[in-house]
């Protein structure tokens, strides 16, 4: 990352810190893929995974003071972004127990979303991260949370730890559990 | 190895983390057991196509209204629109933590003040006094509801004598405490 750029993320933020505002553009879009498709893979909705990361970013530039440069950035802000993403989903979780309970049994059954691909109509490789998608959506909070950030965007395992603030071991074991139980769910689907 | 232990070790394989030894014993496992073989090649595949997955892209209008926002916020923040109120911190600590911590700490000395052993009070000298001694104080029982004054008066007349035959209360202290060493 810093051969990449021309300064760390903790340059950057220690620069708007100071006032620099374009150093928060440059972490802007330094992170805002990056956290989106975290949050993405976290709560399966596009729009709400832009609102998560528009969040984000925007409490970086409130709260940009709270930061304090013994931890990494990229731990500070995907700590933030998976707050956000899991009140997010207990909110929504919320809002469908309410609608579900609102509902006829018709409607229930019918709501509920099929993971069977049309066939013809979506190549394989869609049809693999749908399935992948899906299977993540199963896994509690704290294993998913841990995969995604394992597997998708490919941190350390110290990150990671950072990040959910559990030990290096627990995070290991947690990761290893929660391939084991997508490994099971996608064979489930199939 | 059993299967349990295999599933513990599975990642760490995968991942190429497993000590020598260790994978030796994994692997010897998976030469007697083909299905532990197929879990392996399915979760290495697994990881790989999560490497692989297309990363999901935000808006174009992202960071325009990302900026929006912030202008929003700075305008906030000067003017002073929606700031949080900054309380002053005591010992490090916001009123609401300070005001919890001192109430546990009241409770942790009240609750400790209870398990302390009763202070014994200490054993008091009582210096006898000379006419306790000599005057068996007459029981209630024994005076008539009347009240035999000639009786009392008699009586407090012998008390009198027998005192003047007793010695003073200091020298009766001394004996006492000469006695019990107290």
């Amino acid at each position: 990352m810093a051969n990449q750029y021309q300064f760390t993320d903790e340059e950057l933020i220690a620069r708007f810190q100071k006032g620099d505002e374009q150093a928060y553009v440059e972490l802007v879009n330094r992170y805002r893929d990056r956290l989106m498709n975290f949050a993405y893979r976290f709560v399966n909705d596009d729009e709400q995974a832009e609102d998560i990361v528009q969040d984000t970013l925007l409490k970086l530039y409130t709260h940009r003071h709270y930061y304090r440069n013994i931890a990494k950035f990229s731990t500070w802000i995907y700590t933030i972004a998976g707050n956000l993403a899991k009140t997010e989903l207990r909110k929504r979780k919320r809002h469908k127990v309410t609608n579900l309970s609102q509902m006829g049994r018709e409607e229930r059954e019918y709501e509920l979303p099929s993971v069977e691909a049309e066939s013809g109509q979506i190549v394989h490789e869609q049809y693999a991260e749908k399935q992948i998608q899906q299977a993540i959506q199963t896994l509690p909070l704290h294993f998913r949370t841990v995969i995604i950030l394992r597997d998708i965007q490919e941190l350390s395992y110290e990150e990671i730890s950072n990040i959910v603030d559990v030990p290096l071991g627990t995070v290991k074991s947690r990761i290893n559990r929660a391939r084991l139980q997508l490994q099971k769910a996608l064979k489930d689907f199939r | 190895m059993d299967r349990y232990q295999f599933e513990d070790l599975i990642s760490d394989y995968i991942e190429g983390k497993l000590p020598v030894a260790k994978r030796q014993e994994f692997e010897k496992y998976l030469e007697s057991n083909p299905r532990a073989q197929s879990q392996v090649t399915e979760l290495r595949q697994l990881i790989s196509s999560m490497h692989s997955l297309p990363v999901k892209k935000t808006s174009a209008d992202f960071t325009t209204r990302l900026m929006q926002r912030a202008a929003v916020a700075r305008i906030e923040n000067h003017t002073g629109v929606n700031q949080e109120k900054r309380w002053p911190l005591i010992g490090g600590f916001t009123p609401a933590y300070a005001g919890m911590l001192a109430t546990l700490l009241v409770a942790v000395v009240v609750v400790s003040l209870q398990f302390l052993p009763e202070k014994q009070a200490p054993a008091q000298f009582q210096p006898v006094i000379a006419e306790e001694i000599a005057t068996p104080q007459p029981e209630a029982s024994s005076l008539n509801q009347e009240g035999d004054l000639a009786q009392i008066e008699a009586a407090e007349q012998d008390s009198a004598e027998t005192a003047k035959e007793l010695p003073d209360h200091d020298g009766l202290y001394q004996e006492h405490i000469t006695l019990t060493g107290d």
